[in-house]
């Protein structure tokens, strides 16, 4: 498996956690873009993402999430949010994205929706 | 500077999406000062132009975005290109060629643009037809002036949803604020790149370079000058960049005497560069440094920098003066086999005149012995002169006393004047009216200038020409006295002028190459130094500097 700078778990065969920690912006964009695109080619299906520790996220960090969205769902898998804190919820909203990404209250939930439990 | 291309577009009424456009707005200013701010910490193109693509992907809800930036010239590669999304790594969709060529075309019209719009030019449809087939709703140009620097394209909104009349706004509002942050990283990147290109050329340079401003502070030095003078100057130790530092604390006077002067811009004569030998003290012996130095007009920076280049010598030197030492004597072996020769001759004379005289005695014939005795005598004399000639040709020990090398040159000017061989020759001075005295042997300096006026007078007769011309000079700076003698003559070949001084070596058919090694030795015998500058078929010049306390 290849390397990812953020706290990470593998939750099941196919799906992968990962935890962004406090900030999500111009400063680690590119990392997350990396950890998600190692994750498809690691072969992972589904990634969620747990935001409960999430406090800001600029647009550049929205940017590295969208693009891989379109790449997960073509394999059948998806990119999911999880304990999403409200702030976040709010600039989510704000880009009109309130209903683009699968997002889910919990990482149970989140497992749930990629089959697991 | 926007057209609306959305099908859906908000009610002004809808106050809500009045708040959400009120808080979109301030995401996106947040958005570009982060990226300022990115910019100003850390000014790579390519760092900037990879976050403004994810920037731009959030601010506008689009998948799939690219930013390509050119480059006036190949010397940094290809374009910087950089997608998201489905735009990752696709090249074709940033075809800056092709956006170059419709320059024109992009500039009129309204950002950002609408990609189907642009099928209407025939200019820009080849364009148009790629980024359609790619996914590419909308084009925004980066113009810095009337430059395009830089092409940033935008997929469809996430969800399907259509760019509102507001986006557009925002978009362009967004492009115009980026542009510049791209114009200046990419003006920062090409100062980075001249600067390494310089400082590499620099670095394999053999000498060392150092480029003082007006106030003697060095402003560059390259890799062989900081090696060259960590561990002699007591400024360059432990690895410390001598950029910044004022020569003063770089040649101080114990290590490095009387190089202040020539290196400061008040020593320097006018724009042209001159070369002359400095010596260094390093751990108690001598090194020699050949040094050039010569100024930089500055018709950009508006300031006059004083260039200069160190080469050490001193090993060159010091095959030099072996090499001189083996010649001397060699030399010596050679005086002294010409010397037995023209001795026996003499001697052959007097040994069979006293064998006749022998003879005359033992014969009784006593009346013819005055005039044997007058010729044996003659012959000695003829011995002594021959002896006296000697010694004055291998003196080597100059008699020196306080005395002016103008009046020298006054004497030597006033003996050739009657020559013939000069008669043909325009010979000019320039002397130098305060040229101050020095401790010289007047005669040594005589016979070294009228050896190297009579080569210069032989050189000019080599070519035949009619405007044969020599120049005399003389001048003086604090330390040192010179006189510089200038012809046009057949010039030095480059190989020959290398062992110029250093050999028997002469050009002349009817030389023997005694004359310069006198010369040299004459110039030693004042602790002077000797440059030659020579081209063939142009003529040749030479410079002797002087101590002016020897």
């Amino acid at each position: 498996m290849q390397t990812c700078s953020f706290n990470h778990r593998v939750l099941h065969d196919d799906v992968f956690l990962i935890d962004p920690g406090k900030t999500l912006d111009n400063g680690n964009a590119h990392e997350m873009v990396q950890a998600l695109t190692n994750a498809q080619t690691d072969g992972f299906r589904f990634v969620i993402l747990d935001l409960a520790a999430l406090e800001f996220l600029s647009s550049a960090g929205v940017g590295s999430l969208l693009g891989s969205v379109d790449l997960f769902r073509e394999q059948g898998g998806d990119l999911i949010l999880c304990n999403v804190p409200a702030p976040i919820m709010h600039i989510l909203t704000v880009l009109d994205l309130g209903d683009f990404f699968t997002i889910r209250s919990n990482e149970h939930e989140a497992a749930v929706t990629c089959g697991r439990s | 500077m926007t057209q609306p291309v959305g099908h859906e577009t908000r009610s002004l009424n809808d106050s809500r999406s009045i708040i959400g456009l009120r808080e979109k707005s301030v995401l996106a200013l947040d958005a570009l000062a982060t990226l300022t701010s990115q910019f100003a910490d850390n000014r790579t193109l390519s760092g900037l132009v990879e976050t403004l693509v994810y920037t731009v992907a959030g601010q506008f809800s689009v998948a799939n975005a690219f930013v390509a930036v050119k480059n006036p010239d190949q010397r940094f590669g290809p374009a910087i290109i950089f997608g998201t999304g489905k735009f990752t790594g696709n090249q074709d969709l940033a075809q800056l060629d092709g956006a170059i060529t419709a320059e024109a075309v992009l500039q009129s019209r309204l950002w950002p643009i609408q990609v189907e719009s642009l099928h209407d030019d025939p200019t820009t449809r080849p364009l148009a037809a790629v980024w359609q087939a790619g996914g590419v709703h909308l084009v925004a140009p980066l113009f810095s002036g009337d430059n395009l620097i830089g092409i940033m394209g935008l997929g469809n909104k996430v969800g399907g949803r259509s760019f509102t009349e507001s986006d557009l706004d925002l978009a362009g509002a967004f492009v115009k604020t980026i542009t510049p942050l791209v114009a200046n990283a990419f003006i920062f990147a090409e100062i980075s790149y001249l600067n390494a290109w310089y400082l590499d050329i620099l670095n394999n340079v053999k000498q060392a370079v150092l480029v003082i401003d007006e106030n003697g502070v060095i402003r560059t030095i390259n890799a062989v000058g900081r090696e060259m003078l960590e561990g002699i100057s007591p400024a360059a130790v432990g690895g410390v960049s001598l950029v910044g530092v004022s020569i003063r604390r770089v040649f101080v006077e114990d290590v490095f005497p009387g190089w202040l002067k020539p290196l400061s811009r008040d020593g320097a004569w006018g724009l042209a560069s001159r070369t002359e030998n400095l010596i260094a003290h390093v751990d108690g012996s001598e090194r020699i440094f050949s040094v050039t130095i010569g100024t930089v007009p500055g018709s950009t920076t508006g300031r006059i920098d004083t260039i200069v280049t160190l080469h050490d010598v001193t090993a060159q030197k010091d095959v030099e003066q072996r090499l001189f030492d083996l010649e001397r004597y060699a030399e010596k072996g050679m005086v002294a086999s010409s010397i037995a020769h023209e001795l026996n001759n003499f001697l052959g004379v007097i040994l069979g005149g006293l064998e006749l005289m022998q003879a005359y005695v033992e014969r009784g014939n006593v009346s013819i012995l005055p005039d044997t005795l007058e010729k044996l005598k003659a012959n000695v004399d003829k011995m002594t002169r021959f002896t006296a000639g000697l010694m004055d040709y291998s003196r080597l020990e100059a008699k020196k006393q306080k005395g002016n090398l103008n009046a020298v040159l006054t004497d030597v000017m006033s003996f050739i004047a009657v020559q013939k061989r000069f008669t043909r020759i325009d010979v000019q001075t320039g002397i130098d009216p305060d040229l101050p005295d020095m401790e010289m042997d007047g005669d040594q300096l005589s016979q070294l200038l009228i050896n190297l006026l009579n080569n210069a007078a032989d050189a000019i007769a080599e070519t035949g020409r009619r405007d044969g011309r020599i120049t005399i000079i003389t001048r003086h700076d604090d330390a040192q006295v010179m006189i510089s003698i200038a012809d046009n003559g057949v010039g030095i070949a480059p190989e020959v002028e290398e062992r110029l001084f250093k050999e028997h070596l002469t050009t002349k058919k009817t030389g023997h190459g005694y004359g310069l090694v006198t010369c040299s030795k004459i110039v030693a015998n004042h602790q002077g130094t000797v440059d030659i500058e020579s081209a063939p078929g142009e003529g040749t010049a030479f410079v002797f500097h002087f101590p002016r306390q020897a």
